[in-house]
């Protein structure tokens, strides 16, 4: 959804329609769950509650615009999806496995959207599966559809360390990619040229 | 599955004989979602476009939870300013909210004024009275009193250098004594302009005047009783001032000159009151 509908939807959430909340999040939350996946796996969907939640009872005094919500709302779940991994005492590194997105797909699905669900969720699998710090810059970027300068936002890094980190976890997916289908990659010697 | 692939592109990464398959232009375009047109990274593209492909229109959408949401949603209450921006604003800056601007400044003028008036009354500690007396004298504020000091000199020479010239009938000529120039208005003045309206002194006199007389009455309350005295014209009482300290202030001098107590102020009233004239200790001080 492109951020001028975004922007529509969020004034009208302002002004207390209901209309523009829900707008909001069905533009939004599949975005958010699936960052959330790649974070708390089982979780997801509970933070991604408590996420809208706070944003339910926020919006209306909310002073920006559909990008600045975007960039909010992702820091909102993250934060949520951090203090779920201390309550549970796992860590950021531990895998997230990602056992939900298959979950979600349904026997009685069209052929065709079976089969688009299925790529979505390995896609989403082996993105999970990259060190925490490359997962969350490629899905911020990549999938949540922040910029550099949202993304070191939304993580609370540096632009350059967010390009850095994208950088390697791209490497690393070509480099799994390739090594699947018989074309071995340099995968560690792209990361260092990255890098550099 | 996974990591079998990553094991086998760490193994081949070993021989370094592959050069990297992905510019950092390529990396960009991949990332926000723009084609690459590149047939090495078409694997790479499919894959953030599949993690990035809506959710099928047929999707079950969790309406459970959108209910959650819009419930929520009605019951917050309107235009409460607790938002993403709002809220980092009042946290980030609650110290310079408009309650906390108008305490300090009031906590400051009531400072400023304590201090003036601590110093106009000299009871500060003789060091800090005179730096005071350096930088208000104009206002009023005396000079500390020496004569409680603790100085080295012998003890015969300290009443030549107190203020008080009682013991030299010479002392308002004398220059080296530095309180009558900067005593400003006399007391017997300052209770003229007083005694004009007892009502409303205190908003018909100055700020500084007022400062002065509670001053040299020593309180507030004591500005009534203190005038009656100076302006009431009580005979042969040299000393009037019950803060006049000095054992000679008692002596039965009735010099028409000003007599001053052991802080520098007149406080001798001429013995006729009909003949007073009120601007001439002032005159005579400027």
């Amino acid at each position: 959804m492109p951020d001028r509908d975004l922007d529509l939807a969020l004034d009208a959430a302002r002004l207390g329609h209901e209309s523009g909340m829900a707008e909001l999040w069905h533009s939004l939350n599949p975005l958010v769950l699936r960052y959330l996946r790649a974070i708390v796996d089982q979780a997801a969907e509970d933070v991604a509650s408590e996420t809208w939640l706070q944003a339910a009872r926020d919006v209306r005094g909310y002073r920006g615009n559909a990008a600045g919500f975007r960039v909010w709302l992702f820091r909102v779940a993250r934060h949520r999806a951090l203090d779920e991994l201390r309550r549970t005492g796992r860590r950021l590194e531990d895998p997230a496995g990602l056992c939900a997105a298959e979950e979600l797909i349904a026997p009685d699905d069209p052929a065709g959207e079976a089969l688009e669900r299925m790529a979505t969720a390995r896609a989403l699998r082996l993105i999970a599966d990259l060190p925490p710090d490359q997962a969350e810059a490629v899905l911020l970027r990549a999938v949540a559809g922040l910029d550099v300068a949202q993304t070191a936002l939304v993580l609370g890094k540096r632009p350059g360390a967010v390009r850095v980190a994208a950088m390697r976890g791209l490497h690393r997916l070509a480099a799994i990619l390739a090594a699947e289908q018989g074309f071995p990659v340099a995968a560690g010697q792209a990361a260092e040229e990255v890098a550099q | 599955m996974n990591g079998k692939a990553r094991a086998d592109a760490r193994a081949a990464g070993g021989s370094g004989m592959f050069r990297p398959r992905l510019s950092r232009a390529e990396s960009r375009r991949l990332l926000a979602g723009r084609p690459v047109r590149s047939d090495r990274n078409l694997g790479l593209e499919l894959l953030l476009a599949a993690a990035a492909a809506p959710e099928p229109a047929t999707a079950a959408s969790d309406e459970a939870g959108l209910a959650a949401v819009l419930e929520a949603f009605s019951a917050a209450p309107p235009a409460r300013l607790t938002g993403a921006r709002s809220r980092h604003r009042s946290a980030a800056y609650p110290m310079w909210s408009r309650a906390f601007i108008v305490k300090s400044v009031a906590a400051l003028i009531l400072l400023c004024g304590a201090s003036a008036a601590a110093a106009a009354a000299d009871v500060l500690p003789g060091p800090v009275q005179h730096i005071a007396h350096s930088v208000f004298g104009e206002l009023g504020v005396p000079a500390p009193q020496t004569s409680t000091s603790p100085g080295p000199n012998p003890a015969g020479r300290t009443p030549t250098q107190g203020p008080s010239p009682l013991a030299d009938p010479a002392g308002t000529t004398d220059p080296a004594v530095p309180t009558p120039t900067t005593t400003g208005t006399s007391p017997a003045a300052l209770c003229e302009a007083a005694a004009r309206s007892w009502s409303t002194w205190r908003s018909t006199l100055s700020p500084r005047a007022m400062a002065q007389l509670i001053a040299q009455a020593g309180g507030i309350q004591k500005v009534v009783p203190y005038c009656a005295r100076v302006l009431g014209g009580l005979g042969g009482s040299t000393s009037t001032s019950t803060r006049s300290a000095s054992p000679t202030a008692t002596a039965p001098s009735a010099s028409p000159t000003a007599v001053y107590g052991r802080r520098g102020y007149p406080t001798h009233a001429p013995t006729n009151p009909s003949t007073y004239d009120p601007t001439r200790y002032y005159k005579s001080h400027r």
